[in-house]
């Protein structure tokens, strides 16, 4: 009974893994197959001058006067694996798109735009391309953009990815020692819910690793008998699982020295205030240090952030905010308010006519609600 | 310099716990120093909180006077009385005294693992969101207002702190802040790096009272190896306190379940109160251990069902006289819990299931966080299914799987749902068992392992038998 229980257990984790493991890691975790599935979740491209529908088939891009022009928005990769892209893509009539590269280096920012062919028909079609990166190790990703048709008409985008050239071998190794999962170990605002695993393939190592444990483990229960075949197979089994563990472990433990690397360069040398501005974007540290000294303790103060439409920067700099202000009081109306936008804004008069201004910083204004 | 203030604050939690040698003593030494720490966390947290609540000013001078006074005056009174606790069954110093290049590699990674893990905390202020939001800024204000006020003063922009959570971190943090002489959100992480130091050492003291020094320095390897424990060492979330308590109650409960010395249940109960203080859902654990509780004594006899009733009340002290005061305020304030009920559905879907069934799987087996342990522990569940009810499992094994299905379920019918699907929530709540699964894993293929030895002829160097 057991031995049929532990194979079917096993069998059915094995499934599972290859099932929910198949399909591949968010770009953002992959350090040389980023990959973008448009059928799947939700989708971080935008376009300015298009409207986007993600459907069941993947991204539909509707232009509006002009070709449509989607970007992944702000990014830092490694150029290397942007060597070759893959679009799946659908367009009526047949033309051309255009995959293009914003690369940012030590003399500013250069880009790459290859242009390529798009056949037509109604039906998906997957078109390959090969971009020429410079090869310079200064340089990085930080937008990629598609114009899936050159003329105007609408387009359905399945999945665009990129990988290096050159053999494929070469391509895992440079995966598995990649740094960037200990990179995303310390910068990610994520990495304490959980931590990007090793990668092969564009996706999680352990799409290979757990079915051999699984199996060596199951093999060294069913294997009874001491006789010396029975025996060497056991153990093998066993040092398979082992192995698998160790080299397991020895990813964890390259990749808390890389965190700890990234954390030595970002903070290392820096004081307090340095290390909040960094960890806040903005100086709000200091800035709700000066409020904090131009008010009683235990007065109330409204906090109002102004950065663009980005709804979690504003609630997070609140957050911030309230935490710093402390022993003054963060509520949502108090006689005194603070406009914090980060940086250069307009005269504070200009902002709120009616208010009294207390104070015209760099980076906020402080005022006394009404006149 | 506020670092080494901090440290000190740190150290001084040791100081505290060692206070409580009467019930130590008959430990071993690592595990002395990783009971240690959490009976000081618990005493440290309880007179904080009781002095909050009878209006004494939270203070460093008579907070520190108030929580170490009575240690202080437990030492002198003890070796005015000649009765200071003799020379300990087993010493610190037997660590040290193993001659094995295996033992001193495995320990120097793990020492490796943990100064890095410690330099990641000390590098930067407090980082990450629930660990500056919903706790060290309740701290900031405990200190600075020296004294617990309303919880509703917790709230910030009109957004609840979830001030329902408990204060167990939060005070904890104060009485660092009190070394520094002032708020520093560096020095108070401290704490967390305290943490995962005590889970190893209970890990390597549990594992050496059955074992030979090597294949208990390689388990401790495998409790170690969970990158998302490792992670949570750096920065001040409540999961690997919640994940240290858990620990420290398991192995008490497993000693007494052996051996039946109430010393161990007593550390158990306090660990309880630790798990109380430290997050809602330790009531959790405590529930579960006062169950396993019952099921040990009705397994040995029906007639000691008694027994097991006077176990769970000596369990169950110190975690509801906790869990009670805390209550009690949470009502006076009329604060209510942060999750509520679905009321959706009282069965939920089988698509909600198959949703929650997917993200762990995915969590145990395709993430970055716990390597093979749930791999391992599925093959020991089928290799070894009749001991999960041994009383060398049955504290290890059964708060694993209650805890998890407990999360399972109210994912599946509490407002939990929404958080399921963006990661945010689910494996952290898997942290709070993950080293307590690793650790049964460890013991249930040592023994494996030392039966095949057995059957096949010892070798005497990797023998996993009784340690000395």
């Amino acid at each position: 009974m057991k031995p049929i229980a532990a194979v079917l257990l096993a069998g059915l984790l094995v499934w599972g893994v290859v099932a929910l493991g198949a399909g591949p890691l968010p770009a953002e975790l992959s350090p040389l197959k980023p990959m973008w599935d448009f059928t799947g979740a939700a989708s971080a491209w935008r376009s300015s001058n298009s409207r986007l529908l993600r459907t069941e088939e993947g991204l539909t891009v509707a232009p509006m006067a002009n070709a449509a022009v989607i970007s992944i928005g702000q990014m830092d990769h490694d150029p290397a694996a942007f060597e070759r892209m893959h679009l799946r893509v659908k367009v009526g009539d047949a033309t051309q798109g255009r995959v293009g590269l914003v690369l940012s280096g030590h003399d500013g920012s250069s880009r790459v735009l290859v242009p390529f062919d798009v056949p037509g028909g109604g039906t998906f079609n997957d078109v390959e391309v090969s971009l020429p990166i410079p090869p310079r190790a200064d340089l990085r990703v930080v937008e990629v953009v598609l114009v899936p048709s050159l003329a105007v008409q609408p387009a359905v985008v399945a999945s665009i990815g990129f990988e290096p050239s050159g053999p494929w071998w070469v391509t895992a190794v440079k995966e598995l020692w990649s740094r960037l999962p200990g990179e995303t170990t310390a910068l990610s605002g994520f990495s304490m819910h959980t931590l990007p695993p090793p990668v092969i393939n564009g996706r999680s190592v352990w799409i290979v690793l757990m079915p051999i444990v699984l199996v060596a483990g199951v093999l060294a229960q069913l294997v009874r008998g001491n006789s010396g075949i029975r025996s060497i197979v056991r153990r093998c089994a066993w040092a398979t699982a082992v192995a698998v563990w160790g080299v397991g472990f020895l990813f964890l433990f390259y990749h808390q020295i890389i965190a700890l690397g990234v954390d030595v360069r970002r903070f290392g040398d820096r004081n307090r205030a340095e290390a909040y501005h960094l960890i806040d974007g903005v100086p709000l540290w200091e800035d709700m240090g000066e409020v904090t000294r131009l008010l009683p303790s235990g007065s109330a103060v409204e906090f109002k952030a102004r950065h663009g439409e980005d709804p979690v920067v504003s609630v997070f700099w609140k957050g911030r905010a309230a935490y710093y202000l402390y022993p003054v009081l963060v509520r949502d109306t108090a006689p005194v308010r603070v406009l914090y936008f980060g940086g250069p804004h307009p005269p504070c008069t200009q902002v709120a006519s009616e208010d009294t201004v207390l104070q015209d910083a760099a980076r906020y204004c402080l005022f006394r609600v009404g006149t | 310099m506020t670092i080494g203030w901090g440290a000190l604050g740190v150290a001084s939690i040791w100081a505290v716990g060692f206070v409580a040698a009467p019930i130590l003593r008959h430990l071993n030494g690592p595990q002395r120093v990783g009971f240690a720490y959490g009976l000081g966390l618990v005493w440290i947290s309880t007179m904080m909180g009781a002095a909050g609540l009878a209006g004494l000013p939270l203070t460093p001078a008579a907070g520190i006077a108030v929580i170490l006074g009575p240690a202080a005056g437990w030492w002198l009174a003890r070796a005015w009385r000649g009765r200071l606790p003799g020379a300990p069954r087993t010493g610190l110093g037997e660590m040290v005294v193993v001659r094995d290049p295996l033992w001193w590699g495995g320990a120097t990674v793990l020492a490796l693992l943990w100064l890095i893990v410690t330099g990641r905390a000390v590098l930067k202020p407090i980082q990450f969101w629930d660990a500056w939001a919903t706790y060290a800024f309740k701290a900031k204000v405990i200190f600075l207002e020296a004294a617990i006020p309303s919880p509703a003063l917790f709230g910030w922009g009109g957004s609840p702190n979830y001030p329902d959570y408990p204060l167990g971190i939060s005070l904890q943090e104060v009485w660092v802040s009190w070394f520094v002489g002032s708020w520093d959100d560096v020095a108070v992480k401290l704490l967390f790096p305290g943490y995962l130091l005590s889970l190893l050492y209970l890990a390597y003291g549990s594992l050496r009272e059955q074992w030979e020094a090597r294949p208990a320095m390689l388990g401790t390897l495998f409790v170690a190896g969970l990158p998302l424990v490792l992670q949570h060492g750096h920065d001040g979330y409540t999961n690997l306190p919640l994940a240290y308590f858990v620990f420290g109650g398991a192995i008490a409960l497993t000693r007494y379940a052996r051996s039946g010395d109430r010393r161990d249940l007593v550390l158990a109960a306090l660990f309880g109160a630790g798990l109380v203080w430290t997050r809602v859902d330790g009531v959790v654990f405590v529930a579960c251990n006062a169950l396993l509780l019952l099921v040990l004594a009705a397994r040995r006899s029906p007639v000691l069902i008694t027994k097991g009733w006077v176990d769970v009340s000596i369990y169950l002290a110190p975690p509801l006289l906790v869990w009670g005061a805390w209550s009690l305020v949470k009502l006076h304030f009329g604060i209510s819990s942060t999750f509520q009920p679905d009321g959706s559905s009282v069965v939920p879907l089988f698509d909600r299931w198959l949703r929650i069934a997917a993200v762990f799987f995915r969590s145990f087996f395709l993430d970055g966080n716990w390597l093979i342990l749930w791999a391992l522990f599925a093959l020991a569940v089928i290799h070894r299914w009749r001991e999960v009810v041994s009383p060398q499992s049955l504290f290890l094994f059964w708060p694993v799987i209650f805890y998890l299905g407990g999360i399972a379920f109210l994912f599946a019918t509490t407002d939990l749902f929404r958080f399921l699907e963006d990661g945010t929530v689910v494996h952290r709540l898997i942290l709070h068992v993950a080293p307590l699964a690793a650790l049964w894993v460890v013991q249930v293929l040592g023994r494996w392992v030392s039966e095949r030895t057995s059957a096949e002829g010892s070798r005497p160097e990797m023998a996993v038998g009784r340690g000395t």
